[in-house]
């Protein structure tokens, strides 16, 4: 009787444990790659494509988003009547934190997948990031709305920001898995630096995997020369800037001598 | 062909820049103004941050203006005592105008009245030299001779009685040199409070405060805009780090030979029919400025930084 009570605990602690190395061997399954991590700026930079691609879990919704890993604080002016009827920057303002670059793509509206306090838990989705993004001064929750609004727009006007439904193309993988695939045009405003593409599976209003890979954008060559001199070296560089310019002021005067004197 | 602006961090079209700096370098020489005014909003609309903007122009002035003053000195259109004089008067007024700046920020009207000064300063200056341009044309066409010397008015006299008189030969005028340094001052100021290098301003001044000649004043202009932007390019290149070179050399490329054309096209037009243009290039920029006042912006948010250029 002991014999058999103790081989049935054996087995159940067993089933228990293949179970649970089955579901964390599930969630470790997510994986997420980008093509182009290493982004170089060169002289002819003019911006690029990087797509996300990865395996997961079949049945599941995705976030896919790409945003800078350092976030700072961006002073904006805001604009209100003056006098009654002149526009005019009434005030600067800092919103903090915010990423200098943010894409996001979901396989449904991000509304429909998770609720308010897990879309602002992760940044996903424009309301997920505006509800961690605090402004100062404190506006009135109106105010507050209109200017997030405004500075997304103006984000989006740069190429900086983006969010779209759809565009993440999902196919069934042999293993029993599905695979995931999704381009970003990556702008060329996005500045230097480090950025990390996350993707995200939802399945019953909940993230139930996510997976990560790192995306370096550098400068190279005469960019990162010329930065790195006007950034460390401002003197020199200034004085080179002035130089170039009066040389080239006399030498076109000397090339139109003829049709300049007559 | 594109190419990457390293200190502006954007990409544009090689061929946009040359096109601008053509065109504006143009005006430089034509009319004798830096043209920041036109030319920073411009960049602005080509996705340039505004600091950047306001400072590289700065530096492709300084190419456009040697090259226009060179061409107006071969001319013999240089008043370099006169320019000099304007010059010392510029620099105080420009210190006095950046402390003027200061206390408008500290009191939180800066930008209202840096506008309004703007609009004020520029629907003046455009409607003035219009109407003088037209109202000499037509005086010209009815006598069909030059108008003979007017006597001395008592302006003209309480001027004349000012102390330490001097002769600008190349102006071919007489004045205390106090005169040029108090309108060397005031535009120096205003330049500094607009944040513009102050040609529009100073042209104007140069022909109907010291009555000198349009031709001379264009090369005067130039040559004391070129010394006013070798000092602003290299206080933004080293306090703001806000030059981008690759920018310039772009933007100098199409300015230098405007700068050459446009002082050969110059050299074609008669003083008024110069400075009916100008006022009307003055004018069309005072309407454009009081439309984005007074429409709605789509925004009501903008980038910070920056100036009218």
């Amino acid at each position: 009787m002991r014999y058999l009570l103790t081989k049935s605990i054996i087995v159940l602690t067993l089933t228990v444990l293949l179970l649970v190395c089955l579901t964390s061997g599930a969630w470790a399954a997510m994986t997420a790659k980008a093509n182009h991590d290493d982004i170089q700026m060169n002289l002819t930079y003019h911006g690029s494509t990087v797509s996300v691609s990865g395996v997961t879990d079949p049945g599941v919704d995705l976030f896919v988003k790409v945003t800078s890993t350092a976030k700072a604080e961006e002073k904006m002016m805001r604009k209100d009547k003056e006098a009654g009827f002149l526009w005019m920057n009434v005030e600067q303002i800092e919103l903090n934190p915010v990423p200098e670059v943010y894409l996001i793509r979901s396989t449904k509206p991000p509304e429909e997948l998770l609720d308010a306090s897990q879309l602002k838990a992760e940044s996903l989705g424009y309301a997920g990031l505006e509800e961690n993004i605090e402004i100062s001064p404190q506006p009135s929750p109106e105010q507050r709305k209109s200017l997030l609004g405004d500075f997304i727009k103006y984000k989006e006007s740069l190429g900086v920001y983006s969010q779209s439904v759809g565009g993440i193309e999902i196919n069934p993988d042999p293993s029993g898995q599905q695979t995931y695939h999704t381009i970003f045009d990556w702008p060329y405003q996005a500045p230097p630096g480090d950025y990390v593409a996350t993707a995200y599976a939802v399945k019953n209003g909940k993230i139930v995997d996510k997976a990560d890979c790192k995306i370096t954008v550098e400068e190279t060559g005469a960019v990162k020369t010329l930065d790195d001199m006007a950034q460390n070296n401002a003197a020199l560089y200034g004085t080179l800037a002035i130089g170039v310019s009066l040389t080239a002021g006399f030498g076109v005067g000397l090339v139109f001598k003829g049709g300049g004197s007559h | 062909m594109y190419i990457y602006l390293p200190v502006a961090h954007t990409s544009v079209n090689i061929l946009i820049p040359i096109a601008l700096g053509l065109s504006v370098g143009l005006l430089s020489g034509l009319f004798g103004v830096g043209g920041g005014f036109l030319m920073t909003p411009l960049l602005i609309m080509l996705g340039i941050p505004p600091t950047v903007a306001a400072a590289t122009d700065s530096n492709q002035i300084v190419a456009a203006s040697t090259s226009g003053t060179f061409a107006h000195w071969r001319l013999g259109n240089v008043d370099f005592k006169m320019g000099s004089v304007l010059l010392v008067g510029g620099f105080g007024g420009g210190l006095a105008g950046v402390q003027f700046i200061k206390v408008l920020k500290a009191m939180g009207n800066a930008d209202f009245v840096i506008k309004l000064t703007y609009v004020l300063m520029l629907g003046i200056v455009g409607s003035y030299m219009f109407a003088e341009s037209v109202a000499a044309i037509r005086r010209r066409k009815k006598e069909h001779v030059e108008a003979a010397p007017k006597p001395d008015s008592r302006f003209t006299r309480f001027l004349k009685s000012l102390p330490f008189q001097m002769e600008f030969q190349k102006s071919g005028v007489t004045h205390s040199v106090l005169l040029p340094g108090f309108f060397g001052v005031f535009v120096g100021l205003l330049a500094a409070v607009m944040g513009v290098g102050g040609g529009f301003l100073l042209v104007p001044v140069m022909v109907y405060m010291l009555r000198m000649p349009m031709h001379v004043v264009v090369g005067t202009s130039l040559f004391q805009i070129l010394f006013n932007c070798v000092e602003v390019t290299f206080l933004q290149a080293y306090t703001n780090h806000t030059v981008d070179f690759m920018l310039a050399l772009l933007l100098l490329v199409g300015s230098t030979l405007g700068a050459q054309v446009g002082t050969i096209f110059g050299r074609k037009l008669k003083g008024e029919q110069l400075k009916i243009l100008l006022a009307i290039l003055v004018l069309a920029v005072t309407v454009k400025m009081i439309t984005d006042l007074t429409l709605t912006p789509d925004l009501l948010l903008g980038p910070a930084g920056g100036h009218g250029g």
